[in-house]
């Protein structure tokens, strides 16, 4: 950063709004967010609610969904890989992926099935051309979000070393796993909890973030809606109970 | 493109945009969608007016201390690992991102959505140093390929019909394929797809910047904002001074506006939060993070007249209400800033000189400051770029000066407006056809032409409302007796 | 109890029977009308050019007709959100004037909003065997808020068929100076409009704003003549029909 620009660019602004000696306060109090709205939205629900009106939202606006328990959890991943129509899978280095043992079970999988499905692991050891070249031109993406926004069917996927932002962006189809103990009514708590991660440790708070809520979509064509503009053509999200 | 992208005069503009049949009609349709989509997820928030209340308060908290928010922002994002860079205006907004272009000898580069690079002329400067520039949101992919300016802010490309978009698409790219627009849109995933795994820089807006984190945001629904930051190895973002806001709490606030009122949607189908580059470990993502903060204009805008203007997060709702608009489309501006916040903007950066008639294009209803998620009091804003051009500047015809002070005179006075009106009603009432409105012929008389060519016109009545009612005084008095 | 009542400039000059039509209902329910003979206009056609400075006359000699009543009724709600609403404004350096015109603020009510909020009134006891359908201007309903007034009214006039126009809330393309300064885009405006009038099928296009109803008027006239509309629809002010018997 330009230092003198810097002074220069801020000065400018100080002396639009009128400040004493033209300076910019080096303290200003905080917007008070305890008025708005938002604070009490949906603030009597229970997890039960919150799960329904998530699936709710998911129906309505046209998001597959599938509900499983951690026990089935790699069956039902399988099973919404095949209701994909299969091909390559890209699957992430986190610790989901160790405690459920799917590496074991794509790895299993893949000497079973004839070629049907062929998986890669996201790992930068492997180096950014390959992480990204094999993502790119595989069918299946699987995330674990790490949480849920119920009133917008949204998963919060957060990127970092173990799982790149490519996996959930580049294949045809997003496999998002999320616990439903994660989902919050409103974005309401999922910002409050980024306010706190950020807070608690900015070195390790994540280079990217993104509410992602089913497909991506466009309707610039005569305003008729169309997905997979760049990302996902489609999306399931597993919902775990545990 | 310049924020001016049409220099010819308005009235031109404006007949050509009306003779459109396929634009009028295609704009009518996008408004009426967009109307009916926007009120049933503002139905759905009983809460929405507090909300919208609480977004303009928020806004106004930003504005009032922007300085403070923009060094916070500027010194978050640096700790983050980002670069920032501080542009006054377009010239120097462009030649920072040129620079920063050839250090990296890059020789293409995709973008996503941006209306502030198309402010500042970006493509052109980069498009000049030989530099291939790809748009890669669906709707500017068609306008740079057609080589067409913007008709929206949101929904860019609406005037074309699909039909000429198979045209295009098959005479500049080889396409072969129907005009379904499931078709096309998957052509340009293709085509758009293969220029993100080998460009060079990946060009970004900023939607919000958040100060207390140095995070940049992008709202989009195709996912190329994400592509854009996610593949190329160097990010460049550009941002607004005003675009600021406090915290992430704030942007709960900001998106439960913008989204609704935007296409009228709960929420776009991705919201990233880009904080820094991505680091040492990461397989994908920006290796370096440019943000370049502009001015332009804004901080003459900031602490004046029309401050509340700079509330504005680009989210077209004016636009989409606007029956004026709904006529001209956003070429009949001739910015890319059109519509109700397009009229009041564009003269505050470009002056009157080149964009006084703006505010002058509309009916001053009031339907884009009711549905503005922020509260900006667009109409007002317009009457007060027209008062500074009618009375302070004096930069009004003098022949329409001189017609509004001789009638202000005979308006403000009982005495006068009698005779006045008197000798219009001879006047109306000899040449008045036998249904007792204006002839044909008197559409040929200037400012009386603007009614009669279109409407019917009655004429003056000999007998007043005031005459009327003193005798029904005198009567009432008679029977009293 | 004592009225003053705000006749328009409009009104005054080329629709003299809509003000009478106001004088009778006010009457008739009792209200004694005071009617300055000094008012003009409220000024409203100036300002919203810009030209404040010009406007100046209107808005003090109106401020000076009002000032000292106990109620003002106007039978125009785009003048009366002026003088409720803007006249502060415009009048925020002078501040003698503009004390003066925040005590006539409080007291000026649209012809419709006076009935209902301040008489009490829904039900006029009037009669009209028509089809009608209801234009809300954007002023009156929008900008000063007056909604459910007309339709209150309306609802009680028997034998009325009250159909709802759809978009009845979209400007007409009037916009005081607009049309004559943008002809081009207010033909097209009050064209769309003229056509959703005539698509409800009702016979009379009613409304509290004769300005809007003036150039409503104009078009719905044009457009029969030309053959494109296929019938003559009447327009009439809201107090024409609340004084049909």
């Amino acid at each position: 950063m330009d230092e003198a620009k810097r002074k220069q660019f801020i000065a400018r602004l100080s002396r639009a709004l009128g400040r004493d000696q033209e300076m910019c306060p080096a303290f200003v109090e905080g917007f008070d967010y305890s008025h708005g709205p938002q604070e009490t939205m949906f603030k009597d629900l229970n997890q039960d609610q919150i799960l329904t009106m998530f699936k709710e939202q998911c129906q309505r606006v046209g998001t597959k969904f599938v509900e499983t328990t951690p026990d089935k959890l790699g069956e039902t991943i399988l099973a919404a890989i095949e209701d994909w129509g299969n091909g390559k899978i890209v699957f992430p280095s986190t610790p989901e992926v160790d405690e459920y043992k799917l590496k074991e079970l794509f790895e299993q999988d893949a000497a079973n099935n004839g070629g049907t499905r062929t998986y890669f692991q996201w790992d930068p050891a492997k180096g950014r051309e390959e992480c990204i070249s094999n993502t790119a031109n595989a069918d299946i993406g699987i995330t674990f979000p790490y949480c849920g926004i119920a009133e917008t069917a949204t998963v919060v996927q957060a990127s970092g070393e173990e799982s790149g932002r490519a996996i959930s962006l580049l294949p045809t189809t997003h496999i998002a796993v999320l616990y439903t103990d994660t989902i919050n009514p409103r974005m309401t708590q999922t910002m409050e909890h980024l306010a706190e991660r950020y807070h608690n440790d900015p070195s390790k708070f994540p280079t990217n973030i993104c509410l992602i809520s089913g497909p991506s979509r466009t309707a610039d064509i005569e305003l008729v809606t169309v997905d997979g503009a760049h990302g996902p053509i489609q999306v399931t999200y597993v919902l775990v109970k545990r | 493109m310049a924020l001016i992208y049409d220099n010819r005069p308005y009235k031109t503009r404006i007949k050509e945009c009306l003779a459109d049949d396929f634009k009028v009609a295609a704009i009518k349709k996008a408004q009426d969608v967009f109307y009916d989509k926007r009120n049933t997820v503002v139905a759905d928030v009983p809460e929405w007016l507090d909300f919208r209340a609480e977004a303009a308060k928020l806004r106004d908290h930003v504005l009032n201390n922007l300085d403070y928010y923009v060094n916070q922002f500027a010194e978050n994002a640096e700790k983050a690992g980002s670069k920032v860079h501080f542009a006054f205006d377009d010239k120097e907004a462009t030649q920072i991102a040129l620079d920063i272009l050839r250090e990296r000898e890059a020789k293409m580069i995709v973008k996503s959505k941006t209306i502030l690079t198309e402010e500042i002329g970006l493509n052109e400067v980069l498009e000049e140093a030989g530099i291939e520039v790809n748009e890669t949101d669906l709707a500017e992919f068609i306008l740079q390929t057609a080589v067409s300016p913007p008709s929206h802010i949101v929904v860019p490309g609406l005037h074309f019909e699909r039909h000429k978009i198979r045209e295009i698409f098959a005479e500049k790219l080889g396409y072969t394929g129907t005009e379904n627009p499931t078709e096309m849109t998957h052509f340009v995933r293709g085509y758009v797809r293969e220029r993100f795994l080998k460009a060079d820089v990946g060009v970004n807006g900023c939607n919000f910047a958040v100060a207390a984190s140095g995070t940049c945001t992008i709202v989009s629904n195709e996912g190329n904002g994400r592509m854009a930051s996610s593949i190329p190895k160097t990010q460049v973002i550009f941002l607004g001074t005003e675009r600021i806001v406090p915290d992430f709490k704030a942007l709960d606030v900001m998106m439960e506006m913008l989204n609704r009122s935007a296409v009228g949607a709960k929420i776009s189908n991705y919201f990233s939060m880009m904080t820094g580059p991505g680091r040492a470990g990461e397989a994908d993502g920006p290796e370096e993070t440019h943000i370049i903060i502009i001015d332009n204009g804004r901080s003459g805008i900031l602490g004046g007249t029309f401050q509340e203007m700079l509330r504005c997060i680009r989210c077209g709702a004016c636009m989409n209400i606007c029956p004026v608009y709904r006529h001209i489309s956003g070429h009949g501006y001739g910015s890319v800033y059109p519509g109700p916040m397009g009229a009041v903007l564009t003269p505050l950066f470009k002056g009157y000189d080149v964009a006084g008639d703006l505010p002058y294009a509309s009916t001053l209803c009031g339907a884009c400051t009711e549905n503005c998620p922020v509260a900006i009091p667009l109409h007002e804003l317009l009457m007060e770029h027209r008062h500074i051009m009618a009375d302070i500047e004096k930069t009004r015809p003098k022949a329409e000066e001189a017609i509004f002070t001789a009638a202000a005179k005979m308006f403000g006075n009982s005495t006068l407006f009698d005779l006045g009106t008197k000798a219009g009603a001879i006047g109306m009432n000899l040449i008045s056809n036998k249904e007792g409105n204006m002839p044909t012929w008197t559409q040929a008389i200037p400012v009386m032409n603007g009614w009669t060519k279109s409407k019917e016109m009655g004429t003056l009545k000999f007998k007043k409302f005031r005459d009327l009612y003193a005798e029904h005084e005198k009567n009432k008095k008679k029977e009293k007796k | 109890m004592k009225i003053h009542l705000f006749q328009q400039c409009l009104i005054d000059m080329f629709y003299p029977h809509v003000g009478m039509a106001g004088v009778e209902v006010l009457e008739r329910l009792g209200c004694e009308l005071v009617v300055p003979k000094k008012q003009v206009c409220c000024g409203q056609m100036f300002t919203n050019s810009g030209y404040n400075e010009a406007a100046m006359d209107a808005i003090k000699n109106t401020i000076e007709c009002f000032e000292n009543a106990e109620y003002v009724v106007s039978m125009s709600g785009s003048c009366a959100f002026a003088i409720r609403d803007e006249y502060h404004h415009f009048l925020k350096d002078q501040p003698e004037w503009l004390a003066r015109a925040e005590k006539l603020s409080g007291k000026i009510y649209e012809f419709t909003q006076f009935i209902t909020d301040v008489l009490g009134v829904e039900d006029v006891g009037a009669r009209f065997n028509e089809s009608v359908t209801y234009h809300t201007s954007c002023h009156v309903t929008r900008l000063m808020g007056v909604k459910e007034p007309p339709f209150k009214l309306l609802k009680n006039v028997k034998d009325i068929n009250l159909i709802e126009l759809p978009r009845a809330d979209r400007c007409c393309g009037f916009g005081g100076t607009f049309s004559v300064k943008n002809p081009e885009i207010s033909e097209v405006m009050t064209r769309e409009k003229a056509l959703e009038i005539a698509g409800t099928g009702a016979n009379v296009i009613s409304g509290s704003d004769q300005a809007c109803l003036m150039n409503i008027a104009g078009m719905l006239d044009r457009l029969h003549k030309e053959g494109e509309i296929d019938r003559r629809i009447k327009v009439m002010h809201i107090a024409e029909i609340l004084n049909c018997r």
